[in-house]
């Protein structure tokens, strides 16, 4: 879900950005979830990108997003990071990714801010022209998807590309649900996160 | 990514929920976007007005039943690549 949904969902419409912007978090669960053959202790960033959110306010809404936020910003699952994860060419499309969302989401911040900062905030992004290109730049998905193509046409091997999941598996509070059933054991089309 | 891009550019349709969930991988390695129901047809006109009164829905329970077959039959006959 891109920052912008978790932040409000009801200051805009869904737009073509907001699903971009979720292949990008799809792309980045996927690789420090899967890839990390090195054991790198992630859970804790992962936990903070994904799962952040705030205590509800007044009227009770809760905001999320302040741990993406500090990934686009490249602070969480930093280049470093990512290139010690994969070495193939989905890094450099990770790295590419987050360059174009790092400058839509320039000096925005996930906590709850005072009238002044946020209209210091406003101004700012108004008079940074990256914020806009950004946003241009996701009207479409012609540049993601020129970026997969550029990579891929590169040779990537993705026949066999060694995939593991050190994450111990915790209760799945909908195993109850489905009376406790594991999943996806003899469906065989099913990809299980 | 791809089977996103034609669903925009083809019927202005937005899957609204990208997710790793909902990204089925064949035993090709191709993608397959599943699970359109929160699917929605972008009005351009009132694109940018807030909604927080009004969620208009054009056709949703329709679009998204012909887009779950279209994603859920033809990716897999066809062996499509959506990613």
């Amino acid at each position: 879900m891109s920052i912008a949904r978790l932040l409000d969902p009801y200051s805009r419409a869904h737009e073509v950005s907001d699903d971009l912007e979720s292949f990008f978090w799809v792309l980045v669960y996927e690789v420090v979830r899967y890839k990390n053959d090195k054991g790198m202790n992630l859970e804790d960033s992962m936990k903070h990108v994904f799962d952040w959110h705030s205590e509800p306010d007044k009227a009770g809404f809760v905001k999320g997003g302040d741990g993406k936020l500090d990934c686009v910003a490249g602070i969480k699952f930093s280049a470093s990071i990512i290139e010690t994860l994969v070495e193939t060419p989905c890094c450099a499309i990770i790295e590419e990714m987050r360059s174009v969302l790092h400058d839509l989401y320039l000096h925005m911040e996930a906590v709850d801010l005072i009238a002044c900062v946020q209209s210091r905030i406003a101004e700012k992004r108004k008079n940074d022209p990256r914020v806009e290109q950004a946003r241009e730049k996701l009207q479409t998905s012609d540049i993601f998807l020129a970026m997969f193509e550029r990579h891929l046409g590169t040779g990537w091997d993705i026949a066999d590309d060694g995939n593991l999941d050190v994450i111990e598996p915790q209760a799945d509070p909908l195993a109850s649900r489905n009376g406790g059933k594991p999943k996806a054991d003899d469906s065989g089309d099913e990809e299980e996160n | 990514m791809t089977a996103h891009a034609d669903a925009y550019n083809r019927t202005r349709i937005l899957h609204r929920d990208v997710s790793e969930g909902n990204i089925l991988i064949t035993e090709e390695g191709a993608g397959i976007l599943i699970d359109w129901d929160l699917s929605k047809k972008v009005i351009e006109d009132a694109d940018r007005e807030p909604r927080r009164h009004s969620r208009t829905v054009s056709g949703r329970s329709y679009i998204s039943r012909g887009f779950r077959v279209l994603t859920e039959l033809l990716p897999r006959e066809h062996g499509n690549s959506c990613l």
